[in-house]
């Protein structure tokens, strides 16, 4: 079976007003590196916490791995939020064990080589940690695990350009073959040259999925600019 | 997968618990040293004199009684402000993307919540038996031994079993349980409240503080009303525990299951 998520009649109401995910409808294959990609306010970071269980659905449903988002999920999806979310009081090497602990995918020294590589001591607590550093020590938690999904919400934003390249290295070369990266994005010109797939969305409803090369060949531009034609103010 | 929840969470409360229990054993030795200022001997005719230092031994006691009071409050602020902060914070994308159930997570945060709430109880009452007993021998050293305490409070409560048809057995009895189980329930209270003020949109921690006073006043009012029936003071000091352990526990089951439903069906960690 190919498809690893599949999304049927998705909606999510903050209240009568506020729709923010609109009755969508998808699904995705594994393999794949998938770009979700969006205006401010598009319904994105609201779509990846539906598939996170972070938040319940309106309406519709949300099956990964051919199961009901819960439990049986969240051990196999890696995800990455927007926000530093781990506490600032732990040491790097606390929060590995904690993850060894309730992760059976999780990769210690896959980790350890990659934390290495950066420089950064185990030893070290996240409060003492740089806004950049943070942010690779999650995305290594991360690309650390042998998930079958990872979802990677706004993992390039607020870093330098060098940093951008070590996070977008690790992710290639990191992920299982046989899974999908789902990266949110506002900077597609940064990430294009990873995707296999795009997904747009405006308004809670998805606008576009296709793949990057269908879109380079019909209407031969980059995902880039075809994106601001399409979302054009 | 609760095992493990309990370990971590065991492991990230430890240190600010074992340093009240830590300030409770200061706290409990700086009231010991303050009782063996003359000024106790005096007024039990023994011939201390009374100097200036008496007077801030006196101080100090009642210091002793106002730290023992915020170590008591401390530790419960401290684990409902941990409980906020990994539930319904940035810290939350962690708890909540874990692969176990809510129950299981509410459970590991109750259970350790409660055992550092019993053992800061316990400390209290051991700190308290010490000063008492340390009392007792500066005042009559040659009489009595600090076991003699569990005698004479044993004495009192026989005589008000005597005087007002006041069941002390069953009293002591449900003392011990209220200690053990309110420890608990005291903790899902102060939970609840907080996961009732993340039903609103905004201002939540601060609404949840508010709910948790008026569950608070509300259940006090329900006890106090209950307590009201009672036709002679025995019957008073017998419902007294009952009703107050209760109340506490059908609260705390209400609000585990508030909090469950807000974690389970309308969580929304902004």
């Amino acid at each position: 079976m190919n498809e690893l998520i599949e999304i049927l009649g998705l909606t999510k109401a903050y209240d009568a007003k506020h729709i923010a995910v609109n009755n969508i409808s998808l699904t995705l294959p594994r393999g794949k590196i998938i770009g979700l990609l969006g205006p401010n306010g598009s319904g994105k970071t609201t779509l990846i916490k539906l598939m996170n269980g972070l938040l319940t659905p309106t309406e519709g449903s949300i099956r990964i791995c051919g199961k009901p988002v819960g439990v049986g999920t969240k051990g196999r999806v890696a995800y990455l939020p927007d926000r530093t979310y781990l506490a600032g009081d732990k040491k790097v090497s606390e929060i590995l064990r904690f993850f060894c602990d309730f992760y059976g995918d999780f990769s210690r020294e896959r980790a350890i080589g990659m934390l290495q590589n950066l420089g950064i001591e185990p030893g070290a607590r996240m409060n003492t940690l740089s806004k950049g550093t943070k942010e690779k020590v999650q995305l290594i938690l991360v690309m650390s695990r042998n998930a079958d999904l990872y979802i990677l919400d706004e993992p390039i934003a607020g870093v330098d350009p060098a940093a951008r390249d070590y996070i977008l290295r690790t992710i290639l070369n990191n992920y299982n073959p046989n899974a999908t990266v789902l990266i949110s994005t506002h900077l597609i010109g940064d990430v294009e040259q990873v995707l296999d797939e795009v997904i747009f969305m405006r308004y809670g409803h998805l606008v576009l999925y296709t793949s990057v090369n269908n879109i380079r060949e019909r209407h031969g531009k980059s995902v880039d600019a075809y994106f601001r034609e399409v979302f054009a103010c | 997968m609760l095992g493990k929840l309990i370990k971590h969470e065991w492991i990230g409360t430890y240190k600010i618990g074992c340093l009240m229990m830590g300030a409770m054993g200061v706290i409990t030795f700086l009231g010991w040293l303050s009782l063996h200022a003359p000024i106790w001997k005096s007024i039990s005719g023994m011939g201390g004199s009374v100097s200036w230092l008496d007077v801030f031994s006196v101080f100090t006691v009642l210091i002793y009684v106002m730290l023992l009071l915020c170590v008591t409050f401390g530790i419960r602020i401290y684990l409902c402000v941990r409980f906020y902060r990994t539930m319904y914070t940035d810290q939350g994308y962690l708890t909540h993307t874990l692969p176990v159930t809510k129950n299981q997570i509410l459970v590991s945060k109750l259970l350790v919540s409660g055992l550092w709430t019993l053992l800061v109880q316990l400390a209290v009452y051991l700190s308290f038996f010490i000063l008492l007993s340390s009392l007792m021998w500066i005042v009559a050293p040659t009489k009595y031994l600090p076991t003699d305490l569990f005698a004479a409070a044993w004495e009192i409560l026989t005589e008000l079993e005597e005087l007002f048809g006041f069941g002390a057995v069953h009293f002591v009895g449900m003392w011990m349980v209220s200690s053990l189980v309110g420890a608990f329930t005291s903790m899902m209270i102060l939970f609840g409240g907080v996961s009732l003020g993340q039903f609103m949109q905004r201002g939540r921690l601060f609404l949840g503080i508010l709910f948790y006073i008026l569950v608070v006043v509300g259940k006090e009012l329900v006890i106090s009303l209950c307590r009201s029936f009672a036709g002679t003071l025995g019957m008073y000091l017998n419902r007294n525990l009952d009703v107050r352990f209760i109340v506490d526990l059908m609260t705390a089951v209400i609000l585990y299951a508030v909090t469950y439903f807000m974690v389970n069906r309308k969580l929304n960690l902004v």
